[in-house]
């Protein structure tokens, strides 16, 4: 039980610690006075040093970190120091548009990826247009992708607007669809990739032969005996790439305007507002260590030999 | 205002109703102070001072900034192209500022009993968006807020000794000494007044997406989503009908990406943007949705500074022979596609041609420059070259690099930076390029401790006051963070000082040319080009704003249904 205590809480935590401290030591070395944000060109050194102490910029750094660490497990992330509000009132309007982003991209990849492994892994005729299909997504860059598309679905087919998130949920949908589609392109071939030779190594293996010897149906080899054993690396596989599209989505945000937290995490860099590029920094972390802790816990329920591996090791 | 601007800078009237849609060549035309000749003004596509007028309203405009999100919309702390843009429009200024840069009274009337005082009287029935009526007490506490350590603009209250309310309705300001620009800045953000109490409320969030404003002017500010956009409001009681806004509400949005503007542009999605990236003007050119506009008169101007008073450059000869390798006009032509003109001295043609200086001063400024251009316009030839390179090897080059820093990703910069790579290479120059993130190439533009290793600073800049005693006070006086190479000449200082104190504009033209004999010889920077206002509009809006005034006026609520 400790083991699983340690394995599911303590080191996800430890994780985030040691990343926030990473970060805020990253952005302390970055060169530059932030200051220069707030008061021009022009203003007196007696006003830099007024405003660095107003701000307790001038306090040493693991002052600054440990005020920032008790804060934040306070659930207070501090302020901007370039917007001049909380940290959590920039990043609540954005994080909304970026996680319906990601999880719009991560229907797309999963429902299409997915889709068309399988196709390509059960049918040797189609297996070399998937495989072409994926070279070209992996082939494309998110930046190139979003231009394409803005280029023929929002500026020649007006289909789509250019620019923005757009109102309510059909507003912000139909916004979000050529950004999501841009984002998908290169995880969808991916996904593809790795489930094409998943259930193609699977539909050769003894077991599928047997079900097949055995005269079951087509549909029901390939539910049973197939997606079952090849789920494990598409879970995988799968859920990786989906907790990186969150840190993926700068390009796409920045191609069609969306203010959500890549772009702002980009600008914050750029103005060494720390305080904001510590918060999106650890909600990056957190989303990957959450997805890998729920993968782990997911592949330990599906997978007997894990769980009798682990009654083993207790014994 | 920021020297080099990086990222983020400024107003109109549209009482010259009577829009002046014409060509460079009718400029004196619409700048009723232009001088008749207008040096470089060569640019097909140049509006002077407002672009279409305006018939009637429409219901919603959507507006985009290029340079992003405002970080705050607190007047003295807009000194960035977003932010001065909506407070432009949502607060008043205490002058006006007009398209020709000439200002007038506004929100109040001013007279200057000495040089040393000036008065202002507040307009009756101003009243605040809540309905509170603007009085002194409101415009000490701005001014004083603008002069606070705090502020971007504290430095344009250095001569000033005092700012009293003398009256329910009167300030009056004394000064330490006379000071001829700090009446233009009084029709600038410096000066935009907001409603005490309300501020005060707001202590540290005032200006930002949560603390709000309070102001008087034609749009309120009725919405702002950090990261996704902000709704302007029309003001229905607003005071005054020349400047009433000619939307019902204004939605402005925050995309950066310069290619994904002009295709928001050309699909009609956007109504329109000002600081439209060059690099897009080709495709913009041709767009059927609007009309891609230069305009002027700018203040807009792109420089090369030495950045050190040691190192290669430190000889004069040396960083002659390198000036005399650059080509003004191709880099005019080939970076900016004809939105821009050679500027042949340190001053930028702007700051001297436009409606705040009397015609005879103009004249003074015109008869200066026209020598320098006469002395510089072989420069970048094969010629220049050769002669270039015999100077410099007289001055001891032998190849050692010489470190261009420039902003890194601006397509612009980085093209006129390659540009003079390659020119000085034809001199036996060994320019290296450095390209810098935003932040460390603003810290380098005032800061000597940022500019180690570096001998040039590229970068494009603007004047807040259009005079060019503002760049030129900054650049050629001992001790000013922009005096990079420890310039000091005595005359020069005199001059310019003495420029500063008084309020005479014809002798301030002659002592300022006067120190502009010594200083240009000493080939510490070079302005390349005045680059025009690049702005677009949707086809049926009229009423814009084209000159760089528009940071310092209404000039959304300006743009209407056109005629």
């Amino acid at each position: 039980m400790l083991s699983h205590v340690r394995r599911w809480i303590v080191t996800p935590l430890v994780t985030l610690v040691a990343a926030s401290f990473v970060l805020y030591t990253a952005v302390w070395l970055q060169p530059g006075n932030p200051l220069t944000l707030i008061l021009g060109t022009r203003a007196s050194p007696a006003q830099y040093r007024y405003m660095a102490h107003k701000l307790g910029l001038d306090r040493p750094m693991p002052v600054r970190y440990w005020d920032w660490l008790t804060g934040a497990v306070h659930g207070d992330f501090g302020t901007s120091l370039v917007y001049k509000q909380s940290v959590a009132s920039l990043i609540g309007p954005r994080i909304v548009t970026t996680f319906l982003l990601v999880a719009y991209a991560s229907v797309i990849i999963l429902v299409v990826g997915v889709m068309l492994g399988i196709i390509g892994g059960m049918s040797p005729r189609a297996a070399p247009a998937v495989a072409g299909l994926n070279g070209l997504g992996v082939a494309i860059p998110g930046f190139v992708a979003a231009e394409m598309l803005i280029a023929v679905f929002a500026v020649k087919l007006g289909w789509f607007p250019v620019l923005g998130s757009g109102q309510g949920l059909a507003g912000r949908l139909q916004h979000l669809t050529l950004p999501a589609f841009a984002l998908a392109i290169a995880s969808i071939a991916y996904v593809s990739q790795i489930t094409r030779a998943a259930v193609s190594a699977e539909e050769q293996s003894p077991h599928v032969e047997t079900a097949r010897g055995r005269g079951l149906s087509g549909p029901r080899i390939l539910r049973r005996h197939v997606l079952r054993n090849a789920a494990m690396p598409i879970m995988t596989v799968s859920a990786l790439t989906v907790a990186s599209l969150l840190a993926g989505t700068l390009v796409v945000e920045y191609a069609f305007g969306l203010g959500g937290i890549g772009s702002l995490l980009d600008q914050s860099v750029q103005d060494k507002d720390s305080n904001v590029v510590l918060a999106i920094g650890l909600i990056l972390v957190l989303v990957f260590v959450l997805t890998t802790t729920a993968l782990d816990f997911l592949q330990y329920l599906m997978d007997p030999r894990l769980r009798l591996k682990a009654a083993a090791r207790w014994h | 205002m920021n020297r080099h601007r990086q990222g983020r800078l400024r107003r109109s009237r549209a009482l010259a109703a009577a829009a002046c849609a014409v060509v460079a060549a009718l400029a004196a035309a619409c700048s009723s102070s232009s001088p008749s000749a207008a040096p470089g003004a060569a640019s097909a596509h140049l509006v002077v001072g407002t672009y279409g007028a305006v018939k009637g309203n429409v219901s919603s405009l959507t507006w985009d900034l290029p340079f992003g999100e405002p970080n705050t919309v607190d007047p003295p702390n807009t000194a960035d192209y977003s932010s001065s843009l909506i407070a432009g429009n949502l607060c008043d200024p205490l002058l006006r500022l007009n398209p020709n840069y000439s200002i007038g009274p506004y929100l109040a009337t001013y007279h200057q009993p000495n040089p040393m005082t000036l008065v202002f009287n507040l307009r009756p029935g101003v009243k605040f968006w809540d309905g509170s009526p603007v009085t002194a007490a409101d415009v000490v506490w701005s001014l004083d807020h603008a002069a606070a350590p705090s502020s971007a603009v504290a430095f344009t209250f250095a001569n000033v000794g005092s700012i009293k309310a003398t009256g329910p309705r009167q300030v009056t300001i004394s000064f330490k000494k006379p000071d001829s620009l700090f009446l233009f800045e009084m029709s600038t953000f410096v000066a935009m007044v907001q409603e005490k109490r309300f501020a005060q409320r707001a202590g540290s969030k005032l200006g930002s997406a949560s603390g709000k404003i309070m102001c008087s002017g034609p749009y309120e500010l009725s919405s702002w989503t950090p990261g996704s956009g902000m709704t302007l409001t029309a003001n229905p009681d607003y005071w005054n009908p020349a400047d009433r806004a000619h939307a019902h509400t204004v939605q402005i949005q925050f995309n950066t990406n310069s290619t994904s503007i002009a295709q928001a542009l050309i699909s009609g999605q956007l109504d329109g943007a000002y600081e439209v990236s060059p690099a897009t003007i080709p495709r913009l050119r041709a767009a059927s949705s609007g009309k891609l506009i230069f305009g002027a008169p700018s203040q807009l101007y792109l420089t090369l500074n030495v950045a050190r008073p040691t190192g290669v450059l430190a000889s004069l000869d040396i960083r002659k022979s390198l000036f005399m390798t650059i080509n003004r006009p191709a880099i005019a032509k080939a970076a900016y596609y004809g939105a821009a003109i050679p500027n042949w001295t340190q001053a930028n043609i702007g700051s001297w041609q436009n409606g705040s200086w009397p015609e005879a001063a103009q004249r003074i400024w015109s008869a200066a420059y026209a020598g320098f251009e006469r002395q510089q316009k072989s420069w970048g030839t094969p010629a220049a070259f050769t002669a270039a390179k015999k100077l410099a090897t007289a001055g001891g080059y032998h190849g050692q690099p010489i470190v261009l820093a420039t902003l890194a990703g601006d397509a612009t910069l980085a093209e006129v930076a390659g540009l003079i790579q390659g020119w000085a290479h034809e001199a036996g120059f060994n320019v290296q390029i450095k390209p810098l993130q935003p932040l460390a190439y603003s810290n380098a533009s005032y800061n000597a401790k940022y500019r180690t290793g570096m001998d040039l600073l590229l970068g494009s800049t603007f004047n807040n006051a259009p005079n060019p005693l503002e760049p030129e006070g900054l650049t050629y006086t001992l001790g000013n963070p922009y005096n990079y190479t420890n310039y000091n000449n005595a005359k020069v200082t005199a001059d310019i000082n003495a420029a500063r104190q008084t309020s005479n504009l014809v002798d301030q033209a002659r002592l300022m040319t006067d120190a502009q004999a010594i200083y240009e010889r000493a080939y510490n920077e070079m302005t390349l080009v005045q680059f025009d206002e690049i702005m677009f509009l949707k086809k049926g809006l009229g009423g814009a704003t084209t000159s760089f005034a528009y940071l310092n006026e209404p000039s959304l609520a300006l743009i209407g249904k056109a005629k």
